[in-house]
């Protein structure tokens, strides 16, 4: 955990690092889950055919990169997208957000968000903060996700799956320098660029992101977002303001006594 | 003095039960909602242990706080004029020059402190809890916990002040549950002639 610096804090991100995907650039070979799964000592998945290449079917607590497969039926003919899908490492996490312990998920100075396991206590509150539907919980229920290779990357090495792509779909480096890389290569708009405070991994999309199965404006959840903005600043005010009441109401217009009698002192 | 008994042992150990496991969950659940306030969970044994205090707490509340609805039901939804009027002065509360209508056993304010707070908050706040513990419809629990929990933590000191410096002797309802017959006059004045105490 050398390199989380502090972990409550999103302002303290010095250079933010990040990886960029091109769904056109993948041909679904899933290299980057299986070095995932070597680089973070990972075990293989069993699972049963469903009827597509597509496997596992979805993330789970020992895959934390997988390639999902979506088949649309176009006039021209089948189309298969290959999308690499993980953690999004999010300027404004809402995981780190909700989550009641503080250090248990954390941010590293170059923005990948990372977590403790020791820290954490397995409440899952994250999965209700997060708007991408991320964590996934070990056996002891404790978070499971991408952490962008921060065992890697402040050693100047890229996270494995980048490294492992053959065709240059998963592309790692300075956020700036990948989103200017990618209107470089003709797309209008990144996926990710601005919402959440910007996205740490980031989509080179040719269609709208509905295409792809992705939320078309990321936010916080609304009632995560209610929570955060208003509940709770208006419950430390409330209590304050509660006792405080109470204590002048004690000052100015005071008990009501009872005497031995029944009248009022 | 001529005392009159208003509590019975029962009561009053199911109140300080609830009293008890309210004040832990409400630390820990500071304790978790701002990182600030983090350190209070250190008294519970770390954020671990904190979470394990919490929820077994919370069983013991949503018991007590059943033991609770189930013994004060029926006295809390038996409204008349004379609980309207109550409302309408505000207990006298804020002009003690004002004409305060007899109360039963319980005056407006308790019956409503009751119902809102017992019942509909601690319900809510018990149920929101254990989905929260067994991970069910996450989202809508935690929203429903924190939203319940703002309208405990508010009410609570206002309660604790009603029931000590703001009308002293009443305390001593849930310690000994007897208070002298002068005092039971005027605080609860119908009930008194209900029950033929005087
Ligand atoms: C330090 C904390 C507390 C103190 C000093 C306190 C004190 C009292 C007293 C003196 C009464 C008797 C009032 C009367 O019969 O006229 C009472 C009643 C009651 N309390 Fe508390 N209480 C505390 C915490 C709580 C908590 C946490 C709850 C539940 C959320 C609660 C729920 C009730 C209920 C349901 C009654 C009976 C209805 C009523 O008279 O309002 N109390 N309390
Ligand atoms: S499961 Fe762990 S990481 Fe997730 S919110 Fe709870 S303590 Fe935090
Ligand atoms: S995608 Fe989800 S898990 Fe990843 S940083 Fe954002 S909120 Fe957290």
């Amino acid at each position: 955990m050398a390199n989380m610096e502090k972990l409550s804090g999103v302002d303290i991100t010095r250079k933010r690092i990040g990886l960029l995907v091109t769904p056109e650039l993948c041909m679904g070979c899933r290299g980057c889950q299986v070095a995932c799964k070597e680089w973070n000592k990972l075990p293989a998945d069993r699972t049963s055919n469903s009827g597509t290449y597509e496997n596992p079917p979805d993330l789970n607590a020992n895959t934390w990169n997988k390639i999902k497969f979506i088949e649309p039926k176009e006039k021209k003919g089948q189309e298969w997208l290959f999308i690499s899908q993980r953690c999004m490492h999010c300027g404004d996490p809402g995981c780190l957000r909700i989550c009641p312990v503080p250090g248990a998920i954390g941010k590293t100075r170059d923005g990948a968000v990372v977590y403790n396991k020791a820290k954490c206590i397995g409440c899952k509150l994250c999965s209700v903060g997060c708007p991408f539907d991320i964590p996934r919980f070990d056996k002891n229920t404790k978070i499971s996700k991408c952490h962008l290779c921060f065992d890697r990357t402040p050693a100047g090495l890229a996270p494995l799956c980048a490294k492992t792509c053959p065709t240059g779909a998963i592309s790692y480096g300075d956020r700036d320098a990948l989103i200017a890389k990618a209107k470089g290569m003709g797309y209008k708009s990144v996926y990710g660029e601005n919402s959440l405070s910007g996205l740490g991994v980031l989509y080179a999309f040719k269609e709208a992101p509905e295409y792809y199965g992705f939320k078309g404006s990321p936010g916080l959840p609304g009632g995560v977002s209610f929570w955060r903005n208003f509940l709770k600043p208006l419950t430390a005010i409330g209590v304050g303001a509660s006792v405080a009441g109470a204590f002048v109401h004690y000052l100015s217009i005071g008990p009501d006594e009872v005497t031995d009698e029944g009248g009022d002192a | 003095m001529k005392m009159v008994q208003k509590t019975t042992a029962f009561e009053r150990v199911n109140h300080f039960v609830l009293l008890v496991s309210f004040f832990v969950l409400t630390f820990t659940g500071f304790g978790f909602m701002y990182s600030a306030l983090n350190w209070m969970n250190t008294a519970f044994g770390g954020n671990a242990w904190a979470s394990v205090f919490h929820k077994w707490f919370g069983v013991a509340f949503a018991i007590s706080a059943a033991i609770s609805i189930a013994s004060y039901i029926g006295e809390a939804l038996s409204f008349d004029d004379d609980d309207k009027k109550w409302l309408s002065v505000l207990g006298g509360y804020f002009d003690k020059s004002l004409e305060v209508p007899p109360s039963g056993k319980m005056n407006m304010g308790q019956k409503l402190f009751f119902l809102i707070i017992v019942v509909g908050c601690g319900g809510l706040i018990s149920l929101t809890g254990f989905m929260l513990w067994l991970g069910s419809s996450m989202a809508f629990a935690h929203l429903f916990h924190s939203l319940t929990f703002f309208l405990m933590v508010v009410a609570l000191p206002l309660h604790i002040y009603l029931a000590t410096a703001a009308n002293p002797g009443t305390f001593r309802i849930m310690t000994r549950g007897d208070v002298p017959l002068s005092f039971a006059k005027k605080k609860y004045g119908k009930w008194v002639k209900e029950e033929g105490l005087d």
